[in-house]
């Protein structure tokens, strides 16, 4: 890039021709000294006049290219104070806990205070209430990353900034004024103290957490321009003069970036290519030179290191000349804050509205559910998006070159810079995938490409001319030692001998003849290949395509021959040469053709070669060989994802969705995200089912007697709603929402992931136009201009959104309530932007056929739920048609039985109502022959049964892998089973009434198990229905009893016992040994063989099962073990994942169909 | 073409027929097989007294079993009805306040809870119930109707009123929408109380007429039925208020047309034969079906019925014999299982000299119908009459009443009739 001209011979070029023009400029120029002519512009001078190229044209969208620059920025710095400060603390993370103060959270109500925060501690304490969260990676699996360790990790900004050519004398001038202005400074201390109070104020709604939560807040103020500024005959619309200012508590800058800070291509990013959302050093410079041009107020930046006592502020201009001009010299003071960096400038432009900035970082947070984010605007408003999750993702690793996107320019300037010592090293470090045989394998075929250039050929011991023709004559050359001049010692030179002996000549040329007609016949292939592949374009039709594939590849093996001949002459070659009788006689001695020789022979042993030293012959055989060579696929960890799972809860978080609770069977671990935000009714639902689980297990002297006399009819109607609500949310309103991450991918050499997430809902508002549906986003950023430009819509368009039954707008865009959000991260995006403002990506083969796939795999589930919900509809359709008959029906009813003198008349309208709540699935259906006693006996013995069964399942299930499958599902059966526990209790009590001994009341653990079990038992029985019917009708009195011994010690203890699993689980993580102890803990259990006929699905059922049969699909599992429900069904092929895994079972995939069959011999082990 | 065939027909009947040898050359002159006599007078038709005589010996009205695996339909007084209409509603009730889901058990009606009853010849209604649910979308507007249904019958019986079925459709046209469908709810409502529709307060369109020997109380009235002038008295649907108060008839005629009726009213000609006529115009309607069984029960009369000679006659006279397959659960009530089919008889129409011009060939809906009658179980039991069907079956001709005419206007009245009487040439 450097643009060094040769003054004298540019002038000498330029000025017969350009005399006339430059006359001007001539007659100027007193001197005699040279004229420049060609004038060498600075980066920042081109930037500052062109600021529309980077996005800050005048208008509406130059407020959000405002936010969009500061915000990237501040998101980059918060991730990589985290990402640094966990790796010098590895317990280190902000204080996640405080989520619970961000429910409420109003930063013009004055915020947060230190008293909230005591509040808040007291309430966790009090309540018990685990706000962990749920422990969401990035890629939803929970496997704990191994920590690497990177050299190069610690230096993100100190090492790697840019020292331009002209900053050095620059940088002297700007000292100068540098210390001109200090003597002034006590003036300018005022100025400072003003800034600082500015700061303070600004922060102190949030000072509590400025060191507990990870955030960026950013104001937006408006005020009257100056009519100088505001250029009215540009626009009509209203100009206005706008103070930005902007707050995060990342990592700091110390105050040696500082001073970079604000100049042109001034980057901690751009060096090394990375998964960042910013890589240029374009984006603030080229806001603070609008800023300037527009206002011509200076900028003020504060900043804090966490390394540092005190912070700097400083207020500047920034110039042309790419450096800055103080107003307030960097001064050390007290920061309100730890870390981070405050900035603050303003701009004139067109009033904002409504819809630019907002809505940028509204599709910011979804993406960036980890940082919380609050923006207050001109007029009043505030929207804060609260981080939604408690992890950071992982920190992207640096990306190496792969060798399949470096280009010539690249490699010859990496060889030029390099001061590696040989071209094997220089390979290995400077790309990735490129192992040390490899470099070897590129560095011989580099060689014979240097072979056929210069007609020699390598024997090891020495180098011999190739012939072509008889008459040439041959040499050989080697290096021998021998002593020159006055040297005592001997020393190598090359020693070069023609061959001249017929018997050695007729040896040689046996050889050669046959290898150069090998090497004409490879030359022949290679024309061949060629033709074909040319061929291979015009064709269409598949099977002809895939014929001249294969002949190509038949050329190809032959070619792979023909080179192990041509080694294996080359050798014979070498033996044959070791013999010849060579002597001081055919020593050459002519300087000409030995010195020819020489230099040759070195230019052909190019491992020995320096890389900053090739010749260009070298060079080019050298890429030659290294394009040739076929390389792995680059590494994928340069591409962190957001992960599906975090995709989703931000989904459901934002537009507050309400998911059936989901199983992902395509993954080891199921989630479920919690759909109710109110915090109350969650630690309701919580009570309620510790009560059911825990009580009757955990008091031996507990009865039911006490219970029954319990009469407290409000609360009974309490959970009777809440059941209600319950079976609402998870059964009728059900929204979709699914989030998709594909396998990483590279493009260009470098690893890129795309993801994809879609909400289907009622709830989420009707899309006018496209850009509201799809949502861009690159590395985490949104994309919100030059849509239709980009590979991610154009991607999005080639879906046929009309197989997966969704309408679209005329575009091929989905329209109505939907959002389809779908993020491309990784390193190998900055090479794909379309331009400089980075507003859309190039349309890539891969990467379209990436995004394609991606919303395919969401698509085909949204098929599922679309006929779900049609089917749904049907029915409402159905209970339409129906309520109409409802009032015809019970009118004539009534107007008999208001004839008869019998009976009292009843109330048409209670009547109608009773219906319609059966109608609307809101009235049991109770037993028609209540003969509950004999039932609840038998149910009895067949839960006693059910109960040592599983135990005795449980403990075969020894392998910490299972421990760690049972917390999450206990999770997920903490939604799931929330319509089935409060019938099973019953069983429960009954159980525990004249059981007792069997059950001992062991360990928390055991109470999941005994969740278990019950789940299990509801599954496994025979008539569910009559059994849910007898227990229904009793519903009201469990609940009932419950109600009673809701004292609060024991709503505590049960909180607690229930927490504990989950604990447990995430330390069985970190430490495995864990899982051994709790296991260890476990009572010793009476065992009574099981002799019950109903069918569950435990491990050991389906492997009975199992045993007779060959390959078995799911289907005809379902058949053979008895299932009827579809949950049943669910859990047997999580089941069977689970056996998978755990090897008992083998599992085939034919015809498309998965088929399972015992694996006897590690069952029988 | 007629000619040929007609040939081909004769053919075959030459062999078949016992009394036409010699004429088969000479088809076109169908003359009467069989030695028809003129002018005979009732004291020679010794066959219908010997019927008589033999019902008069049986004495009392047959006493119906029914079959251990069918409903009991009772005749019900208007309190019993109006008491089980509460129940039904009550429980309803009931229902609603448990469930919140109303549903009424009805007695499947479909063919296959139709249960032929050999012994005494009558077709019944099984034991299978069919469920009517409010909450079920199928049912939901059957459920309406026939609560609304219920509402009238209720209405009806307490003001002791009756009501056509065609008043019913127009008490709420809305909900009905077609009569079709309130006839049906009136049919499951009278299942549903398990009694006949008569007893609901429902009636059908009286459509039916009498004359004869024969007098009536009609509420308060006395009604002559030998004394209706040119025309005849129409059968009251209200057949519960019709008491029979004398007859000096003989035997019953059961015409299936009006025009045969017209014959008979015109000459009187119960005063020659004294006999009680009335016909249904067409399938017995309900309140024909019960006047009829009402006089056969009562004056114990040999009852004979006339159609036409074609499968359609043949069903109308089964209709008479077993009740109807939709109404199978009030058999008991309208069947007159002891009715002889005297004619016309496919056997007649050569026997008898019907002109082959009055003959009509058999279409196929006529041939279908033909097999499904002669595929009924009781069909099958009766040899007389499953020969004649098939014996149609073979012509496949068919000839109505008024095929008799070509002989002379006065020749059913005059010849056929007492003929057929006087030979006990019945099924």
């Amino acid at each position: 890039m450097a643009k060094k001209t040769n003054t004298s011979t540019s002038k000498k070029h330029s000025e017969p021709s350009r005399r006339k023009s430059r006359a001007k400029s001539e007659v100027k120029s007193i001197s005699g000294a040279p004229q420049e002519v060609i004038r060498q512009g600075s980066v920042a001078e081109f930037f500052r006049k062109r600021t529309q190229l980077v996005g800050f044209d005048f208008g509406l969208n130059k407020h959000t290219q405002y936010c969009i620059e500061f915000l990237d920025n501040s998101l980059d710095a918060i991730e990589s104070f985290y990402w640094k400060e966990s790796k010098r603390h590895p317990e280190y993370t902000f204080k996640l806990k405080d989520d619970l103060l961000l429910q409420n959270f109003s930063y013009l109500a004055g915020g947060v205070s230190e008293k909230d925060l005591q509040d808040l501690e007291e309430r966790l304490n009090s309540e018990r209430v685990d706000d962990a969260g749920y422990s969401l990676t990035e890629d939803g699996t929970l496997a704990i990353l191994p920590e690497e360790h990177k050299e190069d990790e610690e230096l993100i900004i100190e090492e790697e900034l840019p020292k331009t050519d002209e900053s050095s004398p620059e940088d002297d001038e700007e000292a100068k004024k540098l210390r001109m202005l200090q003597k002034k400074d006590e003036e300018r201390a005022q100025e400072v103290q003003n800034i600082l109070e500015g700061i303070k104020n600004f922060i102190f709604p949030i000072q509590v957490l400025v060191e507990r939560e990870p955030f960026v807040i950013i104001q937006l103020t408006e005020r009257e321009a100056q009519d100088v500024f505001a250029d009215a005959s540009q626009t009509k619309k209203e100009v206005l003069e706008y103070d930005f200012e902007i707050f995060d508590n990342g990592t700091g800058m110390s105050p040696t970036d500082l001073e970079k800070f604000g100049k042109y291509l001034a980057s901690s990013k751009s060096q090394k290519l990375r998964q960042t959302r910013g890589s240029q050093g374009f984006g603030s410079p080229s806001a603070f030179s609008d800023a300037q041009n527009t206002t011509g107020k200076p900028v003020t930046v504060v900043s804090k290191d966490i390394n540092h006592i005190y912070g700097i502020a400083s207020q500047f201009y920034t110039t042309s000349k790419n450096n800055k001009e103080y107003v307030v010299t960097p001064t050390e003071i007290d920061c309100p804050f730890e870390h981070g960096t405050y900035i603050r400038l303003q701009y004139i432009n067109v009033k904002y509205r409504k819809g630019y900035i907002d809505s940028y970082i509204q599709m910011t947070a979804l993406t960036n559910p980890h940082i919380t984010i609050i923006f207050l605007d001109p007029y009043g408003g505030e929207t804060i998006y609260p981080r939604r999750v408690s992890r950071f993702p992982r920190e992207p690793t640096y990306a190496l070159p792969h060798p399949s996107s470096v280009n010539i320019g690249d490699f010859q300037d990496l060889l030029r810079t390099s001061n590696k010592l040989s071209l094997s090293v220089f390979l290995q470090d400077n790309f990735v995938r490129l192992s040390s045989s490899m470099a070897k394998d590129i560095l011989f075929n580099a060689e014979f490409e240097l072979e056929k250039q210069l007609n020699l050929l390598n024997l090891d011991h020495g180098v011999i001319t190739w012939a072509h023709n008889e008459l040439e004559k041959i040499y050989f050359i080697r290096k021998e030692k021998r002593i020159f001049g006055r040297a005592k010692k001997p020393r190598e030179k090359w020693v070069v001998y023609s061959i001249e002996k017929s018997e050695d000549l007729k040896q040689y040329w046996d050889i050669i003849l046959p290898f150069n007609k090998i090497l004409d016949d490879i030359k022949r292939k290679n024309k061949e290949i060629k033709k074909l592949n040319k061929k291979i374009s015009t064709l269409s039709v598949k099977k002809e395509i895939s014929s001249i594939k294969k002949e190509i590849s038949t050329l190809e093996k032959g070619i792979a021959a023909n080179l192990k001949e041509i080694n294996r002459q080359k050798k014979k070659l070498s033996q044959i040469v070791k013999i010849f009788s060579l002597n001081a006689d055919s020593e050459v001695s002519d300087v000409k053709i030995t010195d020819k020789l020489e230099e040759n022979v070195k230019e052909l042993l190019i491992s020995q070669a320096r890389p900053n030293s090739l010749t260009q012959k070298q060079t080019e055989a050298l890429f030659k060989a290294f394009k040739a060579q076929k390389f792995m696929k680059p590494p994928s960890d340069p591409a962190v994802p957001i992960g599906a799972s975090v995709l989703e809860t931000t989904l459901i978080k934002e537009y507050n969705l309400n998911p059936a609770f989901r199983t992902d069977l395509f993954h080891d671990i199921e989630y479920i995200i919690e759909p109710l935000t109110q915090k109350e009714s969650q630690n309701f639902s919580y009570r309620i089912l510790y009560k059911f689980l825990q009580e009757p297990y955990l008091n031996p002297n507990f009865s039911t007697k006490d219970l029954l006399l319990d009469d407290r009819e409000h609360e009974l109607e309490e959970y009777r709603t809440l059941f209600l609500k319950f079976d609402a949310l998870y059964n009728i309103e059900e929204d979709f929402i699914y989030a998709h991450t594909r396998p990483p991918t590279s493009g260009k050499g470098l690893a890129f992931v795309v993801e994809a997430g879609i909400a289907l809902s009622p709830k989420i508002p009707q899309a006018k136009t496209a850009q509201q549906v799809l949502l861009r986003y690159v590395n985490r950023t949104p994309k919100m201009r030059d849509n239709s430009d980009c590979a991610i819509w154009k991607g999005c368009q080639m879906v046929n959104w009309k197989n997966y039954k969704l309408d679209t707008f005329d575009n091929g865009i989905p329209k109505g309530s939907i959002r389809i959000l779908v993020n491309v991260s990784g390193p190998y995006v900055h090479l794909m932007f379309k331009s400089q403002s980075k507003n859309a990506l190039a349309e890539d083969e891969i990467l379209l056929k990436e995004i394609k796939y991606c919303l395919e795999t969401i698509g085909r589930k949204i098929r599922n739920y679309q006929n779900r919900k049609i089917r749904r509809e049907n029915r409402r359709k159905r209970s339409k048609v129906i309520e109409k008959y409802i009032p015809i029906f019970v009118s004539s009813l009534v107007n008999i039985i208001k004839n008869t003198d019998l009976e009292q008349v009843p109330d048409r309208k209670e009547l109608e109502s009773q219906i319609y709540m059966r109608l609307e699935g809101k009235l049991e259906v109770p037993e028609e022959k209540p003969e509950s006693s004999e039932k609840g006996t038998e149910n009895f013995e067949k839960i006693k049964e059910k109960i040592n069964k599983q135990k005795k399942a449980l403990e075969k299930e020894k392998e910490p892998t299972i421990t760690k499958e049972k917390a999450p599902n206990s999770e997920l059966k903490r939604e799931s089973s929330i319509s089935v526990k409060p019938r099973s209790i019953l069983k429960k009590e009954n159980t525990s009434q004249s059981d007792v001994k069997h059950i001992p009341s062991h360990a928390p653990k055991s109470v999941e198990k005994v969740d278990d079990i019950i789940k299990k038992w509801k599954k496994g029985a025979e008539h569910p229905k009559s059994a849910k019917k007898i227990i229904k009708v009793k519903d009201s009195d469990i609940i009932k009893k419950k109600t009673i011994k809701k004292n609060t010690p024991k709503v505590r203890k049960s909180t607690q016992s229930k927490l504990t699993p989950r604990k447990a689980f995430t330390s069985k993580i970190s430490a495995p040994k864990v899982t051994t102890q709790t296991k260890s803990s476990e009572p010793p259990k009476k065992l009574t063989k099981p002799s019950s006929k109903i069918r569950i699905i435990t491990t050991d059922t389906i492997l009975k099962t199992l045993e007779n049969q060959n390959w078995v699909n799911i289907k005809d599992l379902i058949k053979l073990l008895d299932i009827k429900d579809v949950k049943d069904a669910r859990y047997l092929q999580l089941k069977l994942k689970q056996l998978t895994r755990e090897k008992k079972v083998l599992l085939t995939i034919q015809s498309g169909r998965t088929y399972w069959k015992l694996n006897k011999a590690e069952v029988n082990l | 073409m007629a000619k040929k065939s007609s040939k081909r027909v004769a053919k075959r009947k030459t062999k078949r027929s016992r009394s036409s040898k010699g004429k088969a050359g000479v088809p076109q002159e169908v003359t009467p097989s069989r030695h028809l006599k003129e002018n005979l007078e009732m004291k020679d038709l010794v066959a219908v007294r010997n019927l008589l005589e033999k019902r008069l010996k049986e004495g009392g009205t047959t006493v119906y079993e029914i079959p251990r695996d069918s409903i009991k339909i009772n005749e019900l007084t208007m309190n019993e009805a109006l008491k089980r209409i509460n129940d039904v509603a009550l429980d309803l009730v009931n229902q609603i306040k448990i469930t919140g889901s109303p549903t009424f058990k009805i007695p499947n009606r479909s063919s296959s809870n139709i249960i032929y009853d050999e012994k005494q010849d009558l077709l019944l209604l099984g034991q299978k119930t069919t469920n009517k649910s409010l909450l079920t979308l199928t049912s939901a507007q059957d459920s309406a109707r026939l609560m609304k249904v219920l509402e009238i019958i209720h209405e009806l019986l307490r003001k002791k009123k009756h009501m056509t079925k065609r008043e019913v459709y127009y008490g709420d046209v809305n909900l009905f929408q077609d009569q079709k469908f309130s006839d049906a709810s009136i049919e499951d409502a009278s299942t549903l109380l398990r009694t006949t529709r008569n007893s609901t307060g429902i009636v059908a369109k009286a459509r039916g007429s009498a004359v004869g020997r024969l007098r009536l109380k009609d509420r308060n009235e006395i009604i002559d039925l030998d004394a209706q002038g040119s025309g005849a008295w129409s059968i009251t649907p209200m057949i519960d208020q019709v008491e029979v108060l004398e007859s000096d008839a003989e035997f019953i005629l059961v015409l299936e047309k009006d025009a045969a009726m017209m014959r008979l009213i015109e000459e009187k000609w119960w005063r020659k034969y004294p006999c009680i006529a009335l016909t249904a115009e067409g399938v017995g309607n309900v309140a024909t079906r019960m006047f009829l069984k009402k006089i056969n029960r009562d004056l114990r009369l040999p009852t004979f019925s006339v159609v036409d000679a074609d499968p359609y006659g043949h069903y109308i006279y089964s209709v008479y014999i077993r009740g109807s397959k939709r109404l199978s659960y009030e058999t008991p009530f309208l069947a007159t299982p002891d009715m002889h089919l005297l004619g016309v008889l496919s056997q007649d129409l050569d026997e008898y000299g019907i002109d082959y011009s009055c003959r009509i060939p058999m279409n196929k809906i006529d041939m279908k119908r033909l097999d499904d009658i002669l595929a009924e179980p009781y069909v099958q039991a009766n040899k007389r009459w499953k020969e004649d069907l098939e014996l149609m079956k073979k012509t496949k001709m068919k000839a109505e009443i008024q095929a008799l005419s070509s002989h002379g206007i006065e020749y059913l009245t005059d010849t056929y009739l007492p003929n057929k009487l006087y030979s006990g040439d019945w099924i």
